[in-house]
């Protein structure tokens, strides 16, 4: 095992054992197809247990944000079932969804902070919107403190357009976790970071997620991010895989991955093998 | 609304559901974003809308004054003005200033933030889009459309004072005077009635349109010149047809 996959396991506990506790989040075969026709999802399974890290991988084109948005109740499946916190994420509307919200964090890709607020202000929001009746001071402090945590208080009273990507990622990551939630959705978590803000972006997240005993599912196609911050992932067909494509083509622990003889596998981590920590050592 | 595209009725009976429930129940944090909006969205259209009553105003009276003196009656200039301009032209100016400023502006605003995904974060975070973006900045339009009307028609008067005043030789008590002898309070009603109507007019359709937009700036760029061009012919629209109620 690398170096920084082993500081990574080292600082977490691993996650309980699959038979005895209940996962937080289950895929059970989900289909979806655009109403052009086109499936990029077919027959999805998977269950996410509670502290685990638990990454979506695959190559352009596979479905991974289609996916991440149904597990996020943007978008609907065509078929199957998402079981989020034990209940079905299709029958929830109103309050009872946005009580699974308030227990899910997002980080997305882009960040997706608002703009006309400063980054403090960016994590306040959720805090300020679900605890109504708390001190708004104590609100900003705990803000503060969240910000503190990715190391940009000093950046506090700034606009998003002010500052780096690497650091918009940062903040967003903060406020995904304002809440102290039990799930963290992470959309390609370090697209368009250097190797060094990867690095770092990846460690912060696995360091905070842990800390709050948080269980996390990562969309990512980064290699060397995926053996970071990985328990377990589960790999879907993407353009070059033919039938394979939107199909669930492995599941497992990252060793597993490693070892894989598939050809779909095999292909997707050799195209990356320049990125993997082994190779960067 | 995050991923599929909401329709005008379902956003509008959300809208007026959303509304009447923060008017019921304020929270500090919403009484701040309604203030926040009504400077955005009013008070920085109120110069420009003072400057062009004032300009409108003086036209108006130009005209009146060169017609009406060749039958000797341009004492009913200020009277007329006063018709003129408090029930038709004020209202419909000031909310097709509306349309070109803050229509836009709010349009874009939404349209950006469906593109970089912040209303999508919103959902995310379990924060309810219609009353924390559309809100506020339904009510700044219902407020500060009838104030900044109100404010139009002393502008525009005072643009009509202004040439009777150089050409007629007018007083300002005489001008007063003229100007409400046929002048009806229930004039000033029917502006603020028909301003609040604009006003929700276009701010619904600013929101239709930037709440629709998913794919890139150039979406943007053509929901923003649809909602304007919407505001502007519905707003026209929508004054013939009261115009005409008012006859019945």
């Amino acid at each position: 095992m690398n170096k920084a996959s082993t500081i990574a396991k080292a600082e977490s506990e691993l996650p309980p054992s699959p038979e005895l506790v209940a996962p937080v989040l289950e895929v059970i075969n989900v289909t979806k197809t655009f109403p052009n026709g086109r499936t990029v999802l077919n027959g999805i399974s998977f269950e996410v247990l509670p502290e685990e890290t638990f990454v979506i991988l695959g190559g352009s084109g596979c479905g991974k944000s289609t996916l991440l948005n149904i597990l996020i109740g943007v978008l609907g499946a065509t078929a199957g079932q998402i079981r989020i916190f034990g209940e079905d994420l299709r029958s929830l509307r109103g309050a009872r969804l946005k009580a699974v919200h308030v227990r899910c964090g997002m980080l997305f890709q882009s960040g997706a902070l608002i703009e006309s607020l400063s980054l403090v202000e960016n994590i306040h929001l959720p805090l300020r919107e679900h605890y109504r009746g708390m001190d708004p001071e104590v609100l900003f402090e705990t803000a503060r403190l969240k910000l503190r945590m990715v190391g940009l208080e000093e950046h506090a009273t700034k606009r998003p357009s002010g500052i780096s990507g690497g650091m918009k990622k940062r903040v967003a990551l903060a406020r995904a976790l304002a809440l102290d939630p039990d799930l963290v959705f992470a959309d390609e978590p370090t697209s368009g970071l250097d190797p060094v803000s990867t690095r770092e972006i990846d460690e912060m997240f696995i360091r905070l997620t842990r800390r709050i005993g948080a269980a996390a599912v990562v969309v990512t196609h980064d290699i060397s991010s995926f053996f970071r911050i990985a328990h377990r992932a589960v790999m879907l067909g993407g353009e070059r895989d033919g039938d394979l494509q939107g199909q669930v083509i492995m599941q497992g622990c990252p060793e597993d991955f490693r070892a894989s003889r598939h050809p779909a596998v095999r292909r997707f981590f050799g195209s990356g093998e320049s990125e993997t920590p082994d190779r960067n050592k | 609304m995050i991923t599929d595209k909401i329709s005008y009725s379902r956003l509008v009976v959300e809208l007026l559901q959303s509304t009447f429930m923060t008017v019921l129940r304020p929270t500090s944090g919403a009484i701040d974003n309604v203030i926040s909006q009504m400077r955005s969205i009013g008070l920085g259209a109120l110069p420009t809308a003072s400057l062009i009553a004032v300009a409108a105003g003086f036209i108006l009276a130009l005209v009146l004054e060169i017609q009406l003196s060749q039958i000797g009656k341009v004492e009913i200039v200020p009277s007329l003005l006063w018709i003129i301009l408090t029930e038709q032209v004020v209202p419909v100016g000031v909310a097709l200033i509306f349309a070109g400023r803050s229509v836009s502006a709010v349009t874009a605003e939404l349209g950006s933030m469906q593109v970089s995904e912040e209303i999508k974060a919103l959902f995310t975070m379990g924060i309810d889009v219609v009353p924390y973006l559309l809100v506020p900045r339904f009510l700044g339009f219902q407020i500060m459309l009838p104030m900044v009307t109100l404010v139009g028609i002393y502008a525009s008067l005072l643009g009509g004072w202004l040439l009777c005043g150089i050409v007629l030789r007018m007083g300002i008590a005489d001008y007063i005077y003229y100007a409400f002898d046929g002048a009806s309070f229930w004039s000033v009603m029917i502006a603020l009635a028909k301003s609040t109507l604009f006003g929700f007019l276009v701010a619904t359709i600013a929101f239709y349109k930037g709440l629709n937009v998913r794919n890139g700036s150039r979406e943007i760029s053509e929901a923003t010149t649809q909602s304007v061009v919407g505001a502007v012919i519905v707003v026209t629209m929508a004054d013939a047809v009261v115009t005409s109620l008012q006859l019945v």
